[in-house]
């Protein structure tokens, strides 16, 4: 289609793709390039090849060296690809649907039922994300679940009122009123012809939000709400360099490993997303000239 | 407009139910020895056994029907009192009350520069639309959003206070912490920069600022890609319209359209933003307070909820709904300013 | 570039440097940078070791430990210290002892009462006040006297709040009644608490005031039997710490009477008058209590009854971070910073920083609990023995619970995660405590006698199905996951279907686990527990803390643990309590200590040891090790 050739040939566009193309292939890959030891509980759970606390340099066994309690980096970003998209699109997937049905049925039927939606989508807005999140986790105990749930009840809003809005600029269009003259029943005008076009945007935020959604997922982390203990997580792994990253007396930037790592893998994941989602979006906005 | 405003107001209470409504009752999945967790900081509580644990679960009503839990909950609100904080070991009030004017000092001294720095890049690059200068303002603001705050605050904190002692962490030296405590500095605001200026103690308003730098960069950096975007975005949009192409064909200066047409209808859809990054950054930048050691509503907030201490997490949620519902009227009632086709409904 | 870089090293080596061997700031201020919170300011209602920190330092107590050693004490309030040969010990008729205190003239409390022209009592610093003025002091309002030492035994008995105060009362009552709600339902009748009359409630107070009465300057305290631990509970920084009675009255604590005893019992942490507030007799007072700040400010009392302390101010801050707390700490803006046990060595290693090792009484062990509860319970899986799970009394199986114990690899504990620094524990009681020999038997890391034991249970059918089950830790400790890290793999390794899943809980799920009900959900825990006193016998010791069916351990562990302590080891723990003489009652310790290695009780890891990181221009800490590491900070001085 007109979109994916578009996608191709910008450059930083398919910079985004390549690199969310390399990051499937090493998720899909996982059990081969980061083969699980037969005593690993499961494979989500970071090997330790011994229990010294101290991070240890890069070497033939730790390609990335490890991080405290002797976790290997390597293995950590290699599974965590996995669960970084686990994360981000799960997150998103989630939100999405309760953002767009809450969304959709507010601008579709209006009225009572628009205004009720839109206070409830208010009054989630007004939770203090990161609190609340914290609050649920705790409750649901630390996990991937967990965290899933958490982002996904207070992320949802956007969704809904973008979806809201696009429809409701769309409801007004003369192809709309066209439509309904020649007898379209209402499902098949949502379906068929609204939400077909009114979703653009909402994929526009989707693609920002799963890179997005790893960043928060790292902050949960951080705040020690988040994975659990060793689980093969990329925010779970730049905790771990939280204490290290002041080095040792000299040597400031002894354990630089322990935070490059994981933290460029953060980086280039919400960068291929935020690339994907802004050629996107330059496809949306009628006033580009596309060549 | 006042009706305008009052009905928005009017929303307050709406929310506040609802808001405390939802948290109460997330407290009710817990069993009441998870309750405990906010009311007995340590394990050695265990020594006491069964019968302690059993002791404390009776005299906090932790197994009361939700009902009475949240009835007495409201009773007090209305009331003007908003409970007691195990974790912080005060009344909720008092404490959001002190620690209040600790991060709202740092964040408006944050935001300031973060929306000018916004607003300058993201003109900068949506003027330049795919050339080098707007990848890289791209890429680094991209950069400043994916690293996580904690790391560039640990960096800073390393460089600007482990090597050079320049910015040490806190927000006060300990013989201006002396000295504010003693009887002859006297509290107005429980804001450091503005007593100390009140005061008249230009020593301590110094100690004070120089406290706050490193936190400031932090979330300045941090902060700007989100605003950044926007404004880039917006003046993409905003450049592509009409009336820029007339003022091109008039033959106006590339500068002069950029700064004095384009850039002041681009910032609308950013101050909206603005509003709401204001807003949450009064609810407190947890992780660059700890960091820092600076003790603001963020810390507390975060320590209140991983200790499940519900009355804190409540005033506290109750806080935040207020500072947003207030922005947000605010920004609203900013943009006819801004732009007079804006009709107020 | 590579000029300018070496450049820009070479000053940041410069300056670095600097920092390190700055001159002493603050001298005569101590800045103590910890992660815990002092809970109440009331020295009766505390029960945890950070509260210590201000009750220790703020309030004195009659005795108090003789340096380091835990079973020797020295005198405080009390002018001398109680015993058998300075007569201030007597037996009496019938088995009842009575100790005799006789309270140290001249000692004035933080704030003391003048009486003002219209008769009213005003009360004032000590330290502020002219001589003219101290010669106007109202007496008793801010003097030490007997009277105050028996108010604030009795008041703490009667509030009855934290474990320590009941343990007061179960020292008072000669182990008899463990807490005052208890005795007063025995002295009544009455079926529970709620239901005790006036009466019931008038006679407790009355029974309670025989126990503990003045005779003039004397405090006079008679027990019907026995009490080993009678001194060392004195000298403990919690409910034994002495208040000034009429200050105390003035702000609304309970007014001395056996009419108003119940309104304050148990009041909440917000209620307490005493919460924010003190007057003690310490070296230090409170200056400033900042809660938002999190930071507790003790200013030199010059009135104290021994010299003055050498630091003028004591501020402890509450910094969550440790790179925070290790910045500061190097930069010289603190003098002590609370240190993850990860990184003591490095700091060991870095400039102008003093490390000390600090034994501590108690030892990290696993828990095992049998039976758990059956229903609904994810820790055990399945429930039964078919391979996705662990029967309820899965650890009632002595060869199970001795093979758990071979699995443990201690030299990978010992030497990675305590890094060499600390010895395995041997049992309940640690080195330096009475029944402690250092050749009594332990596990060691032997995957084949493991192997052994793994196919004597259940017939060989655990060998075949393998089994699967979830350990649980309070989360936060790198100490606990790395331990059952080690645990789980070695079960891996010796039979790959033996699948040992590790969790952080949350302190309050955690609790919940273990003490949610009488039966625990959890049948391996990680925890540690140790003694509150030096004698391993009696409620609050080493031994029976462990090994006592109506101990700390058994009420976590589950009916069968409780039957099996009944059954083995409550009648040997009853013997050696009963009898005196050290020398006999030290074999049967020992012997206990055997037995739980012979009946595997738990899974003994380490004995915990702590460290004190500070400057090294700090001086004059010594460690008690019943004080848990906790700092009295009269002893500590500031100088090169």
């Amino acid at each position: 289609m007109k979109t994916l050739k578009y996608l191709l040939r910008n450059p930083l566009s398919l910079l985004g793709i390549l690199l969310l193309l390399f990051f499937a292939i090493v998720a899909i890959l996982a059990p081969e390039i980061a083969p699980v030891e037969p005593y690993q509980i499961s494979p989500y759970f970071t090997p330790r090849s011994s229990f010294w606390p101290t991070p240890e340099p890069m070497s033939k066994e730790h390609f990335f060296g490890t991080t405290q309690g002797q976790y290997d980096i390597f293995y950590g970003l290699v599974w965590g690809t996995r669960t970084a998209f686990k994360v981000g699109l799960g997150v998103v997937f989630v939100s999405s649907i309760i953002g767009v049905s809450v969304g959709s049925i507010a601008a579709f039927y209006g009225g009572i039922v628009d205004e009720v939606l839109m206070r409830i989508v208010d009054v989630f807005m007004s939770v203090p994300f990161l609190v609340a999140a914290m609050v649920l986790t705790t409750l649901l105990g630390k996990g991937l679940g967990p965290m899933i749930i958490a982002l996904s009840t207070f992320g949802w809003m956007t969704y809904a009122r973008v979806i809201r809005s696009e429809i409701l600029r769309i409801k007004e269009m003369d192809y709309i009123h066209a439509a309904r003259t020649y007898g379209s029943s209402d499902f098949l005008l949502i379906f068929r012809h609204i939400l077909p076009n009114a979703f653009f945007p909402v994929l526009v935020l989707a693609t920002m939000a799963t890179g997005s959604m790893v960043l928060a997922a790292s902050a949960l982390s951080f705040l020690g709400v988040g994975t659990e203990e060793g689980y093969a997580d990329w925010g779970q792994f730049i905790s771990y360099s939280r204490n290290w990253i002041v080095g040792q007396g000299d040597q400031p930037f002894k354990y630089w490993y322990t935070l490059f790592f994981p933290g460029m893998a953060i980086f280039l994941f919400v960068f291929s997303w935020n690339l994907v989602g802004d050629a996107l979006r330059d496809i949306l906005d009628p006033h580009i000239v596309r060549k | 407009m006042q009706s305008y405003i009052l009905r928005r107001l009017f929303f307050l209470p709406i929310v506040f139910f609802a808001l405390s409504l939802m948290i109460f009752s997330l407290q009710m999945l817990l069993t009441p020895i998870q309750r405990l967790s906010a009311y007995v900081s340590t394990i050695s509580e265990m020594k006491g056994g069964q019968e302690q644990i059993a002791h404390l679960i009776k005299k906090y009503g932790l197994d009361e029907p939700f009902i009475t839990q949240y009835w007495l909950w409201v009773k007090g609100v209305l009331q003007g009192n908003l409970g007691w904080s195990e974790t912080a070991r005060g009344p909720v009030s008092e404490v959001l009350l002190s620690l209040f004017p600790a991060t709202a000092e740092l964040v408006v001294l944050a935001f300031i520069p973060s929306f000018l720095c916004a607003i300058w890049l993201g003109t900068r690059a949506g003027a330049n639309h795919n050339k080098l200068v707007d990848h890289i303002i791209r890429f680094f603001t991209i950069l400043g959003w994916s690293f996580p705050t904690f790391v560039f605050g640990l960096i800073m904190l390393m460089i600007f206070y482990g090597f050079l002692d320049w910015l040490p962490p806190g927000r006060l030296s300990q013989w201006a912490m002396t000295d504010v405590g003693s009887s002859d500095f006297i509290r107005y605001t429980g804001a450091n920069l503005i007593d100390s200026l009140i005061n008249w103690r230009w020593d301590i308003f110094f100690d004070s600022l120089r406290h706050m730098i490193a936190p400031v960069i932090t979330l300045t950096y941090v902060n700007l890609a989100n605003m950044t975007r926007l404004m880039r975005t917006s003046m993409l949009e905003t450049l592509r319209q009409d009336y820029i192409r007339t003022a091109r064909a008039k033959g106006l200066s590339r500068r002069v359209i950029e700064n004095k047409h384009a850039r002041r209808n681009a910032m609308l859809p950013v101050t909206t933003m603005a509003g709401m990054e204001l807003a949450s950054m009064m609810g407190g930048v947890v992780i660059t307070e700890t960091i820092f050691d600076y003790h603001g509503l963020g810390q507390f907030a975060a320590t209140a909820a991983g200790s499940l201490d519900f009355p804190a997490v409540l005033g506290f949620a109750l806080y935040f709904a207020v500072v947003l519902v207030l922005i947000n009227l605010i920004v609203d009632l900013l943009y006819p300013f801004f732009d007079p086709r804006v009709v107020l409904k | 570039m590579k000029r300018f870089f070496s450049l820009v090293s070479a000053i940041t080596f410069m300056v670095l440097a600097g920092a390190a061997t700055a001159k002493i700031k603050n001298p005569e201020t101590l800045v103590f940078l910890w992660n815990s919170n002092i809970t109440s300011l009331d020295p009766a209602y505390i029960g945890d070791t950070a509260s210590t920190y201000s009750s220790l330092n703020v309030y004195s107590r009659l005795l108090d430990n003789d340096g380091s050693n835990i079973s020797k004490f020295v005198p405080s309030l009390s002018a001398e210290v109680p015993s058998l040969a300075n007569g201030l010990i007597k037996i009496l008729d019938g088995g009842a002892i009575q100790y005799t205190f006789p309270i140290r003239d001249g000692v004035f409390a933080h704030r003391v009462g003048i009486k003002g022209d219209d008769g009213s009592i005003t009360w004032h610093l000590y330290d502020d006040l002219s001589e003219t003025d101290r010669a106007k002091i109202e007496p008793g309002y801010g003097q030490i006297t007997a009277e105050d030492a028996r108010y604030s035994l009795m008041r703490a008995i009667l509030q009855g709040e934290s474990w320590m105060a009941n343990a007061v009362t179960e020292m008072i009552t000669s182990g008899i009644y463990t807490n005052i709600e208890k005795w007063a339902i025995g002295l009544s009748g009455a079926e529970k608490f709620e239901n005790v009359d006036a009466a019931g409630l008038a006679a407790t107070h009355a029974a309670l005031a025989e126990k503990i009465r003045t005779e003039g300057e004397n405090l006079i305290i008679t027990l019907d039997s026995s009490f080993p631990a009678t001194l060392g509970i004195m000298s403990l920084p919690f409910a034994t710490s002495i208040i000034d009675r009429e200050w105390a009255i003035e702000k609304g604590a309970w007014p001395d009477t056996a009419e108003t005893w119940l309104d304050h019992h148990k009041p909440k942490l917000e209620n307490n008058p005493l919460f924010e507030v003190e007057n003690g007799s310490g070296p230090f007072m409170v200056e400033a209590w900042d809660q938002a700040e999190q930071r507790i400010t003790l200013k030199r009392f010059d009135g104290y009854f021994r010299d003055p302390a050498s630091l003028k101010r004591v501020v402890l801050r509450t910094v969550p971070e440790w790179t925070n707390r290790r910045l500061q700490l190097l930069a010289g803006d603190a003098d002590f910073a609370a240190t993850p046990p990860e990184f003591i060595e490095e700091m060991r290693a870095s400039e102008g920083v003093k490390v000390e090792s600090l034994g501590q009484v108690y030892g990290r062990s696993l828990f095992f609990g049998w039976p758990v509860k059956a229903e609904g319970n994810p820790a055990i899986g399945s429930g039964q023995l078919d391979g996705k799970g662990v029967p309820s009394d899965f650890f009632a199986n002595l060869d199970v619970r001795k093979a758990f114990n071979y699995a443990q690899n201690y030299d990978i504990l010992l030497e990675q995660i305590q890094q060499g620094r600390t010895v395995q524990l041997r049992g309940p009681t640690v080195q330096g405590l009475m029944g402690y020999r250092s050749d009594s038997p332990i596990y060691s890391y032997d995957p084949a006698k493991a192997e052994e034991h793994f196919r004597a249970a259940f017939d060989g059918q655990l060998w075949e199905v393998g089994f699967e089950m979830t350990s649980y830790y309070s989360e936060g400790s790198t100490e606990a996951a790395s331990s059952l890290a080690v645990l789980q793999q070695s079960l891996a390794r010796i039979n790959p279907k033996f699948r040992l899943r590790v969790q952080a809980l949350t302190r309050s799920a955690f609790r919940e686990k273990t003490y949610g009900s009488s039966n625990p959900e959890s049948p391996l825990s990680y925890m540690g527990w140790g003694p509150d006193y030096s004698d391993p016998g009696g409620p609050l010791g080493a031994a029976s803390y462990y090994l006592a069916s109506t101990g700390l351990v058994a009420g976590f562990s589950g009916d069968g643990y409780r039957e099996l302590m009944r059954e083995k080891f409550d009648p040997l723990l009853a013997k050696a309590w009963a009898l005196n003489d050290p020398a006999v009652r030290e074999p049967i310790y020992a012997r206990l200590q055997e037995m739980s290695h012979e009946f595997a009780t738990t899974q003994f890891m380490w004995e915990a040891v702590t460290a004190n990181v500070t400057r090294d221009w700090v001086h004059g800490y010594v460690h008690n090790k019943v004080l848990y590491g906790a700092w009295n900070f009269y002893n500590i001085s500031k100088h090169e």
